[in-house]
């Protein structure tokens, strides 16, 4: 099993209120899957992410990550855990405006001290895969929204992580766009990457093989596709 | 329209409060600096402007050579005012001279009342004529001087004798011999003049105390003033003085003679001739002081600038709505100018009232004695208030005119920003501003070098614990070899000598007939004239034959000492030039003895051809003798030595005043303007770089605000704290690199500039430069830190702001 958490809850103070996000999230996610979390804007998607990714802590409940308690860890085992195991892509796709593309996608290998030649071919391979190597000098604001998109995703697997997690990856772009960010998605997941997309749109959803349905911070279905 | 701009500016300064209290404060600091320093400059340049007739009025100087030595005398004989006026009646209305004896301190005494004097001068009875403004509280001007044996004090020095009372018809007694009727009293003299007395007597007294030399066109004791009439010009009758005094002049000996006007208002800044009324300053200073003074606003300045220029983006929604709404171009113009100019005048507000607050502070720290009131310093002010509107004015054009371009869906596009040819204009301000920063701290430190150097410098004889006691003449000590064998009997006393001059810090010339190697050459010499003890005294160092061995009468009249520039001079080495004959008022000496090399006058001055000598008439030595020079074991405790000389000379002159000064103190003294200088740069160095990481600080925090997001992801990618740290300091640390590059060589030709004003100064080292890169680079690095690890601890979720 990569992940499993059992009474995730997580709270926020907004404006001397307390506002709990989750409420206790039993979870089980196996290697190879690809989970789709579902719900409507405010119900605590993103923040199960940011728990699942490890950038974000819970109030209470655990979280195992391929065999460890994450909640046991200081913020440097969990930044090489993060480091080393997962990738990110976001819906605004968050690029570092000052790096070109390749130096974009190369960034986390750079914070794993991997040699600039072996970086140079790792970044080239997965440029090619997400069919961008013609770019690899452009800033991101010389790009569309969908090859933006193409690039995060290349910076997402670029350290061949066991779990790559999604907020929303077509939700600035158009259907085309996203339909082909998706397709890209599924191609990875069947290479091996454990994927958890997190989206509001039912027909990204189905792209995923296990469908949760969160509701104000509590799963409220689970399907199997 | 207005009304409204000015409560929206006031809410935006209000609403961005770190930005406004940054830009507050360096503005603040800089005004301040800038009001100050003109403060200072307008009041030395102020000087002897007070007199209403002051274009009119100039001082005679004389300058002679022979051979590369001589003088340029502030003061000229006794004869020449008196013949000026009667050669040139149509030139000059009026000459007035002035005279001390070169004796600057005299013992006045009413009833149980006695005080030295340091500003009491003997003049002439049109002296009031001349020097017009002073006002008489007592007395006039017409009656002032009518009788012989008079006087006209100052409030002061009127209440210090004779507290309370009208004191016309009084009496001061004159050195416990002279009685002198108080005719007049005047307002204290400003402290803005080159010229500063307290009492002056009628110049007829002068024969009481000296054989009057009305004739004597070879000593030059007399400070001459002239006032010339309106039509006449100074290059005019300077000629006219060379060609029908100076050229028709007959003289024992050779010399290249002139006669120089000096307008009297240049005297404080630009006069540094020998024989000087008092110490001036250097207009040199004042130059640097006021460049100083506009480089720190301009720091403060540039800060705004930058600030504004960043702290604008934060608004592109606010104004990208304004435009939707229909707000014209020229109103977001508007809207920002007036913030900008609000916040320099609210600046410039509190630094007026800041400036009125530690002015005491400051006149305290220079020894001045400045106020806002005075009329002229209404040019401070009239400089500053254009220069900060100015500076409110290029702060909000620059962020004004570069939104107004833009269409309002552009400027509401999320990721608006003024470009990135901005961010580097901005990174071109900061280096500039460490620049100048840079630079002032490198002069600082290397000021307080040179100014160290001129305290501890080998001045080739020992200045620690020397005390110089202050004597006058032969009626204070009638007896001077028995109060120097009292001296002599005091435990922690090893030697005593007599002295003309306090060694180091001043001396006479003397007319020498001397035998060089070449030719014979007859001329006037500085020269010390002693007694048979002052080598030993003053611990100088014999290079060739010797000391004087005894008072006797034969040696001291036959025998004189000189300096290893003089030997060169002259064209010996020391060893050829004993025996070689020196002939004087002194007697037909020969050389006994060579000094190693002394400096007599401040470090600005190489050291000259020298003469130690002592007069063999004995009755004459008297009329040299103006101190005593003690020297004072290194082991004894000075304290209680110096009470016990104090006791000693009460019992010898019936106490009278006590004066006397430790010779290392009396030549500091002559460094004050150089102590000033150094001071008031150590603070505008520190005021300089306060502003410049104050406005790093705020940049700082921008910048970080700016790549919050940035080091978001850079920390969900893997990014160490170290990343994150070397990513937010490496810019500004290579940026205080690039502005050391740029402030080196300027700070470095500036000092060798400065540093050629003086014979003698420090070597320029690499020392200064490495401490400033390091200071600014580590004050740089701390401010980015600070803010660095602030957000690299922060959440990454946080930044990234999903809900």
């Amino acid at each position: 099993m990569l992940i499993e958490t059992r009474n995730l809850i997580k709270k926020y103070i907004v404006n001397e209120f307390e506002i709990t996000a989750l409420q206790g999230i039993d979870l089980q996610i196996n290697s190879g899957d690809f989970v789709s979390i579902i719900g409507p804007s405010g119900c605590g998607k993103s923040s199960l992410l940011n728990i699942l990714g490890l950038i974000d802590r819970c109030n209470s409940g655990t979280y195992i990550f391929n065999d460890i308690d994450t909640t046991t860890l200081n913020e440097k085992e969990r930044a090489e855990l993060r480091k080393k195991n997962m990738g990110f892509i976001f819906q605004s796709f968050n690029l570092i405006d000052d790096l070109t593309v390749f130096e974009n996608i190369e960034l986390p290998l750079i914070y794993q001290n991997i040699s600039a030649k072996t970086r140079k071919e790792k970044v080239e391979q997965v440029l090619e895969k997400t069919k961008m190597i013609t770019k690899k000098d452009f800033f991101p604001q010389q790009l569309s929204g969908g090859q933006q998109q193409r690039v995060a995703i290349a910076r997402a697997i670029i350290s061949e992580p066991k779990l790559i997690l999604a907020d929303e990856p077509t939700g600035n772009l158009d259907s085309y766009h996203g339909k082909e960010v998706m397709e890209l998605l599924v191609r990875l997941n069947e290479g091996g990457a454990s994927i958890i997309l997190v989206t509001h749109a039912d027909h990204i959803a189905e792209f995923g093989h296990r469908l949760f349905n969160l509701f104000d911070g509590i799963i409220i279905s689970e399907k199997h596709k | 329209m207005f009304k409204t701009f000015l409560k929206l500016s006031l809410r935006s300064l209000i609403r961005y409060k770190n930005y406004t209290i940054i830009n507050l404060l360096c503005l603040i600091m800089g005004i301040s600096s800038f009001i100050m320093v003109m403060l200072y400059i307008t009041d030395e340049m102020s000087y002897d402007r007070f007199y209403s007739n002051h274009k009119q009025i100039y001082r005679i100087n004389q300058y002679f050579n022979v051979g590369g030595v001589g003088e340029k005398a502030a003061s000229v004989p006794f004869p020449l005012g008196p013949l000026l006026i009667k050669k040139f009646p149509n030139e000059i209305v009026s000459t007035v001279r002035v005279f001390n004896n070169q004796i600057s301190s005299r013992m006045m005494q009413a009833n149980d009342k006695k005080f030295n004097e340091n500003g009491l001068f003997f003049v002439d009875n049109n002296f009031f004529s001349v020097f017009n403004s002073l006002k008489f509280i007592y007395g006039n001007k017409q009656t002032a001087f009518k009788y012989p044996k008079s006087c006209v004090i100052t409030k002061s020095t009127a209440n210090k004798y004779f507290p309370g009372e009208n004191p016309v018809g009084k009496t001061l007694i004159f050195e416990s011999f002279l009685p002198l009727k108080v005719t007049g009293v005047i307002d204290d003299v400003p402290p803005q003049t080159h010229f500063k007395f307290n009492i002056l007597v009628n110049f007829s007294s002068i024969a009481r105390i000296i054989k009057y030399h009305e004739n004597n066109w070879v000593w030059n004791p007399c400070w001459t003033y002239i006032l010339i009439s309106e039509n006449t010009s100074k290059s005019d009758l300077e000629l006219k003085i060379k060609t029908q005094i100076t050229d028709t002049m007959k003289f024992d000996w050779p010399a290249n003679f002139l006669y120089k006007l000096q307008k009297i208002t240049d005297i404080h800044l630009k006069s540094h001739l020998d024989y000087e009324i008092s110490k001036n300053s250097d207009i040199q200073n004042i130059y640097i002081i006021l460049v100083t003074g506009f480089i720190i606003l301009l720091i403060a300045g540039i800060n705004f600038i930058n600030l504004s220029t960043s702290y604008s983006s934060s608004r592109a929604k606010e104004i990208g709505m304004k435009k939707v709404l229909g707000e014209k171009k020229l109103h977001i113009v508007y809207q920002f100018l007036i913030e900008s100019v609000l916040l320099s005048m609210i600046s410039l507000l509190v630094s007026l009232s800041l400036v009125e607050l530690i002015l005491p502070y400051f006149n305290e720290l220079i020894g001045k004695n400045i106020h806002f009131s005075d009329n002229f310093q209404i040019i401070p002010l009239i400089t500053i208030i254009p220069l900060s509107i100015i500076i409110g004015l290029l702060a909000g054009l620059i962020p004004g005119i570069y939104f107004s371009r833009y269409e309002p869906a552009e400027v509401l596009r999320k990721r608006f920003s003024l470009k990135s040819s901005n961010a580097m204009g901005r990174k071109i301000l900061v280096i500039f501003q460490f620049s100048l920063s840079s630079a002032i701290i490198i002069i600082s430190i290397m000021t307080f070098g040179q100014n160290r150097f001129l305290k501890t410098a080998d001045l080739g004889f020992k200045k620690e614990n020397l005390l110089a006691i202050s004597v006058y003449n032969k009626s204070i000590i009638s007896n001077p070899d028995g109060f120097k064998n009292e001296l002599l009997k005091i435990k922690g006393v090893t030697f005593v000598s007599r002295s003309d001059y306090i060694p180091g810090v001043d001396h006479n010339t003397h007319f020498y007939k001397v035998q060089g190697k070449r030719q014979k050459l007859e001329q006037f010499l500085p020269a010390l004239i002693v007694d048979h003890d002052f080598v030993k005294t003053t611990g100088m160092k014999i290079i060739a034959g010797r000391d004087y061995i005894s008072d006797d009468s034969i040696e001291v009249s036959t025998g004189i000492l000189v300096n290893k520039e003089m030997t060169e001079y002259l064209g010996w080495t020391p060893k050829e030039a004993l025996g070689k004959s020196f002939k004087s008022v002194f007697g037909n000496e020969k050389i006994i003895g060579v000094i190693d090399n002394f400096n007599v006058r401040p470090l600005n001055q190489p050291i000259s051809p020298f003469i130690i000598d002592v007069s063999h008439i004995i009755m004459e030595r008297s009329a040299f003798i103006k101190y005593f020079l003690v020297r004072i074991d290194d082991n004894a405790n000075a304290e209680n030595v110096l009470k016990e000389i104090e006791s000693v000379w009460n019992k010898t002159t019936g106490n009278r005043p006590f004066e006397s000064i430790f010779v290392e103190q009396a030549i500091n003294n002559l460094y004050r303007d150089e102590n000033k200088l150094g001071k008031i740069y150590a603070i505008l160095s520190i005021i300089s770089l306060i502003i410049a990481g104050l406005g790093l600080f705020g940049l700082t925090a921008y910048i970080v605000q700016q790549k919050t997001k940035e080091i978001g992801i850079r920390k969900i990618l893997g990014a160490s704290m170290k990343n994150i740290l070397v990513l937010l300091s490496r810019e500004f640390v290579l940026l205080t690199f690039y502005s050391n590059m740029i402030a080196w060589p300027a700070a470095y030709f500036f000092m060798k500039y400065q540093l050629d004003n003086f014979a003698y100064s420090i070597k320029i080292s690499a020392l200064p430069f490495i401490i400033t890169l390091l200071i600014t680079t580590a004050l740089t690095f701390t401010i980015t830190l600070q803010k660095a690890l602030k957000i690299a601890n922060s959440n990454p979720s946080k930044s990234l702001r999903y809900e």
